[in-house]
């Protein structure tokens, strides 16, 4: 018999919508953390692994030197290499693909290569609008999105080296 | 040697006194790291990998120079053991590069394994680490000394095996290199086993180089088909092609060394020359077309060519398979024709070499005395001789009768260079002195002969060994008095106890005796079937400068304009296809199944290690499908293992020849014609790599003096389109060829 | 390459030893091939070396190559072997080989212009007891200063 009173006296005083308006009212003056992507961006963590490159050293001579652990650790079977002596008598890479359709972004290859070559970079906005062949990435491909972001990338195993 | 118990980690081991440690530990599956220790070279004891605990002794012992006794206490794997494993492995790795990413060893690398297991996760060293220059020791080998460890297999396979010291130690302490005085290159025709030796990737392949991680082949049992002895090999595949050939252990046949031929002739199977399509000639113009175009093309052209069946022929070359041999004379014989034949270089088949082999290869370092007739047989069988020389280090007398005087990686009781037309003489006198000694009446077509002072020794040597066998090469096939030799020869055997064996026909022309692709009843041979204008061929494999004796007669009479002829090829030829009608590309070695059949008749079947490119198909299977199109009964095979069954249930009867021997000595300049080594067939002959070595380039027609005189030439010009080289080493009246390329123009 | 004179000095250790033993005279032979051909042994000599002994040539470079007292390659009249072990280093055996380097205006290991001298660094001579120390042929100069270096080196000829 109380307890109906009581619900009666909260319904007719509107008590849960206020309650409801009451989070509303805070909400509206507090910092929102919803973001306006693509005009904001989340910060990224030094160890997202994204779109694969392959780096240079500073005198332009690349990294790579077709030691094929890269394609053998990859758990997806993503990675073929093909390799040859170059005429300066050095093991160099034919080819270099990385099917990004297989690929499942371990980051094992980073891990496997001994000279740094092969690296995961920041980027993951690489749509391939145009047509589904520019997701297999072959060795000119991943060089020069290596050459483009080499800042980007030193920077960020700079900033990963503190707690490796 | 008695049987002793000794206990090792705990177990008891039965064993045999005086061997060595590591042998037990081996053969008892307990794993001892090693680096210098090979079960078929010496014990060098060097690189001190092997270091076990032993009981009772103050210091760790290394494994492979430690004699078990009985009684004795070892522990391989307690912390004494494993301590000095560890420090070993620390030392080691002190010069050892870390560039095993771009090492072709990488992957199969002794070291790499044994450091993972041995050694320690970080080193210690902080300093430098050595650099050895390398040096450039052939077409076949690549060295990066760096990597070397001076385990020494190298150094020891030389002097011991291949029976040439080419590689040592030079310098000493931190200085030491293991390197060739004179940077000559390396010579051996067994050098590719340093290769295997080598421990670490200081030797590697040098075709091979940087192609490929050992981790992406698939590994195929094999078979080479290149000599007589087939020796077993893994070939390693990697997205259809042969990459590289490794030796597979096999005691009885080559042990675990294969010779260069065997090794490196897979380079000629990705050669641009390879025949990949169907061809047929139309109006004289080549098409290419489909199989079953092409095939057609050959059935009808049979049928309209052939009206007697006696008018069609066959012929291949000795590297066709088992199956191959078999399936083409059922084809002729189930046509009616009985013209078949292998024995192309045979320049009289009524007068050439016919004795059966009666010793097994691993018999043959078992000898206490060998004769060697008529071959220079380090190039030419290279694993053959190589027992021999085991006989010969472990006391084997070896005596030669040659024409020319060869290089032999081993001591030589006795060289005799005698010219080809005294050899019946020779070995007349020999059987006469072993008659006389015997007190045996003396045939009367012995009687011209004289015993000389040599045939005597000789003949002793025969008599008073209890193991003595005689080998019949190559250079005799072609001899004037070839039958009579071969007579003789089995008389001497017989009258002296002695084996046989016979080393003068090549790669796998056993099988052809198996499958007995020889002319049957009625049938000609190679040379009656060329001189008698037939209708029709179907060549099987057949390069004609190379494989012909009368390779001039043998173009002219298979570019007959009313001769149909069906070439089935593996490499593109051009006189192949001036002369042929139809070309079906067939797979080389490697690419088909079938089966060897080595010098002591021993059948090893195998399989195929990758398709053959493109078009081109296992020959074997060409030879059923033209079977069903001429709709000859019998051809049902889904594989040719089936074929090689038939062929086990059928035996046929050795072709018996007339022992009519003569030993008067016919006059005049003798000439004996031999492919180079590594020209012997048409895969060799593409592989790049072994024709840029030393032996890949033996082109020379050797005579000395005096014969250069009689012919009328003189260093430097060409006689039978070969550089001439004047040398005494040659008997005289005597030209020695060894020849790397095509010919024409051969009497 | 190796002179009857030389031949016949082989000959006389090749003597010495059974006869299926030849090679048992390999360092003594390339002790004289070397005495001949100005202290110093080329490829060439070491292959005739192994010739005449019926050894693989690479079997004889191993020897050569193992001894300091080969040379393998042109050495000046006099060598100067300079100790710079432990104890003659202890007395400044160092400062006196920059010094005799300087003089005669060489590294060691490398010949003066007029091929009179060359300097090779060795280890301990024995003679501990007068260090610093060299020896010149079957020479040695012990208790070596600058000064005395001088000269002895300016009394070579």
């Amino acid at each position: 018999m109380i307890s109906s009173i009581k619900k009666l006296v909260k319904d007719f005083s509107l008590g849960e919508l206020r309650a409801g308006m009451k989070i509303t009212a805070k909400e509206l003056v507090n910092k929102k953390i919803t973001v306006q992507y693509p005009e904001e961006k989340t910060p990224i963590s030094p160890r997202f692994r994204g779109l694969h490159a392959l780096r240079r050293y500073p005198n332009g001579e690349e990294r790579c030197i077709a030691c094929k652990l890269c394609e053998a650790v990859c758990p997806a079977n993503a990675i073929t290499i093909e390799s040859e002596m170059r005429d300066d008598g050095t093991r160099r890479t034919t080819q270099y693909d990385i099917d990004l359709f297989k690929c499942i972004f371990c980051g094992f290859c980073e891990e496997a290569c001994p000279v740094d070559a092969i690296v995961e970079t920041q980027i993951f906005e690489y749509a391939f609008v145009d047509s589904r062949e520019g997701s297999i990435m072959d060795k000119a491909h991943l060089l020069e999105v290596g050459d483009k972001n080499e800042k980007m990338i030193n920077q960020t195993k700079l900033e990963d080296s503190k707690y490796t | 040697m008695a049987d002793i118990e000794i206990e090792i980690d705990g177990n008891i081991i039965n064993a045999k006194a005086g061997e060595m440690l590591i042998a037990v530990t081996d053969r008892e599956g307990i794993s001892v790291p090693r680096f210098c220790y090979h079960k078929k070279l010496s014990i060098a004891a060097n690189c001190r990998m092997c270091l076990v605990d032993v009981e009772g002794a103050p210091k760790p012992q290394p494994a492979c120079s430690t004699p078990i006794s009985d009684g004795m206490k070892i522990h391989t794997q307690n912390d004494k053991a494993k301590a000095s494993q560890k420090a070993v492995m620390e030392f080691l790795l002190i010069n050892h590069p870390l560039d095993c990413p771009i090492c072709d060893q990488g992957g199969e690398c002794e070291l790499q394994d044994v450091a993972m297991d041995h050694g320690s996760d970080v080193s210690r060293f902080t300093e430098g680490k050595r650099i050895v220059a390398d040096s450039d020791i052939g077409a076949l080998i690549q060295t990066d000394m760096t990597r070397c460890i001076h385990c020494t297999r190298c150094v020891r396979f030389g002097a011991e095996v291949a029976g040439i010291m080419e590689m040592g130690g030079t310098g000493r302490g931190e200085d030491m290199k293991i390197e060739p005085f004179l940077a000559e290159g390396i010579q051996s025709e067994l050098s590719g086993n340093m290769i295997d030796v080598c421990p670490v990737g200081a030797l590697t392949s040098k075709p091979f180089r940087y192609e490929l991680r050992s981790w992406q082949m698939n590994a195929v049992s094999n078979v080479a088909r290149h000599d007589l002895v087939g020796s077993n090999i893994y070939t390693q595949t990697y997205k259809g092609r042969v990459k590289r050939i490794v030796a597979k252990d096999n005691e009885s046949v080559n042990e675990t060394w294969i010779s260069d031929r065997d090794r490196f002739s897979y380079e000629g199977l990705s050669h641009e020359n390879r025949l990949l399509v169907p061809k047929i000639k139309v109006e004289g113009a080549w098409q290419e077309v489909e199989w079953n175009v092409a095939l057609d093309f050959a059935v009808r052209g049979l049928e309209k060519n052939v009206r007697q069946a006696d008018q069609l022929g066959a012929l291949s070359s000795n590297t066709a398979t088992l199956e191959e041999f078999y399936l083409l004379q059922k084809i002729l014989r189930g046509t009616g024709s009985e013209n078949i034949d292998h024995r192309l270089n045979v320049k009289d088949i009524d007068n050439t070499i016919s004795l059966e082999s009666n010793i097994k290869l691993a018999g043959l370092e078992g000898v206490d005395h060998a004769l060697v007739i008529g071959s220079n047989l380090r190039l030419e069988q290279p694993m053959i001789n190589h027992r021999l020389r085991k006989a010969s280090l472990s006391g084997a007398s070896i005596d030669v009768i040659n024409a020319m005087a060869f290089d032999f990686n081993y001591r030589i009781n006795s060289e005799n260079i005698i010219a080809p037309n005294q050899t019946a003489l020779t070995l007349a006198s020999i059987l006469k002195s072993v008659l006389k000694s015997a007190h045996t009446e003396v045939p009367e077509y012995l009687g011209n002969a004289e015993v000389t002072e040599i045939a005597t020794q000789l003949a002793n040597q025969l008599t008073d060994s209890d193991n003595s066998v005689i080998i019949l090469g190559e250079h005799v096939i072609n001899n004037p008095q070839a039958l009579s030799i071969s007579n003789l020869i089995s008389e001497i055997a017989q009258k002296t106890n002695s084996t046989i064996l016979n080393v003068s026909a090549t790669a796998n022309s056993m099988a052809a005796g198996l499958a007995h692709f020889v002319p049957g009843k009625g049938g000609l041979d190679v040379n009656a079937m060329l001189a008698a204008n037939l209708n029709a061929y179907i060549l099987l494999d057949i390069y004609p400068q190379y494989d012909f004796h009368h390779s001039v007669q043998a173009i002219e009479a298979l570019s007959n304009d009313d001769t149909f002829v069906i070439s089935l090829n593996s490499f593109k030829d051009d006189v192949v296809s001036e002369y042929s009608d139809v070309l079906l590309p067939i797979a080389s070695f490697y690419e088909t199944s079938g089966s060897h059949v080595n010098v002591e008749g021993k059948v090893q079947s195998f399989t195929a290690a990758v398709n053959a490119p493109s078009d081109a198909k296992p020959a074997w299977k060409v030879l059923k499908v033209l079977a069903d199109l001429l709709e000859l009964p019998g051809f049902h095979y889904a594989d040719s293992m089936q074929v090689t069954s038939e062929i086990m249930h059928k035996s046929y009867k050795q072709h018996v020849h007339d022992e009519n021997i003569d030993i008067t000595v016919k006059r005049g300049v003798n000439v004996i014609w031999q492919k180079s080594p590594y020209a012997v067939d048409v895969l060799s002959r593409h592989a790049v790599s072994l024709q840029d070595t030393k032996i890949g380039q033996i082109n020379s027609a050797s005579m000395n003096k005096a014969t250069a005189k009689k012919l009328e030439i003189t260093q430097g010009d060409n006689y039978l389109g070969v550089p001439v080289s004047i040398s005494e080493s040659v008997a005289n009246s005597c030209v020695f060829v060894n020849a790397n390329h095509a010919i024409r123009g051969q009497s | 390459m190796i002179s009857t004179t030389a031949k016949k000095q082989i000959d006389n250790w090749i003597a010495k030893y059974p006869t299926d033993r030849k090679s048992s005279a390999v360092m003594e032979a390339l002790k004289i091939v070397q005495a001949e051909n100005e202290n110093s042994l080329t490829p060439e000599a070491i292959q005739a070396v192994a010739d005449y002994l019926d050894m693989p040539g690479i079997s004889v470079a191993e020897v050569a190559t193992f001894y300091e007292n080969y040379n393998h390659r042109p050495v000046g009249k006099h060598t100067i072997r300079f100790c710079h072990n432990i104890s003659c280093m202890l007395n400044g055996s160092d400062d006196l080989i920059a010094h005799l380097e300087k003089k005669l205006g060489v590294k060691t290991g490398e010949v003066t212009k007029d091929g009179l001298i060359n300097v090779k660094k060795v280890e301990c001579l024995g003679a501990c007891v007068g260090a610093p120390m060299f020896q010149i042929g079957d020479q040695y100069y012990e208790n070596l200063t600058a000064d005395k270096i001088d000269e002895i080196v300016d009394g070579l000829k």
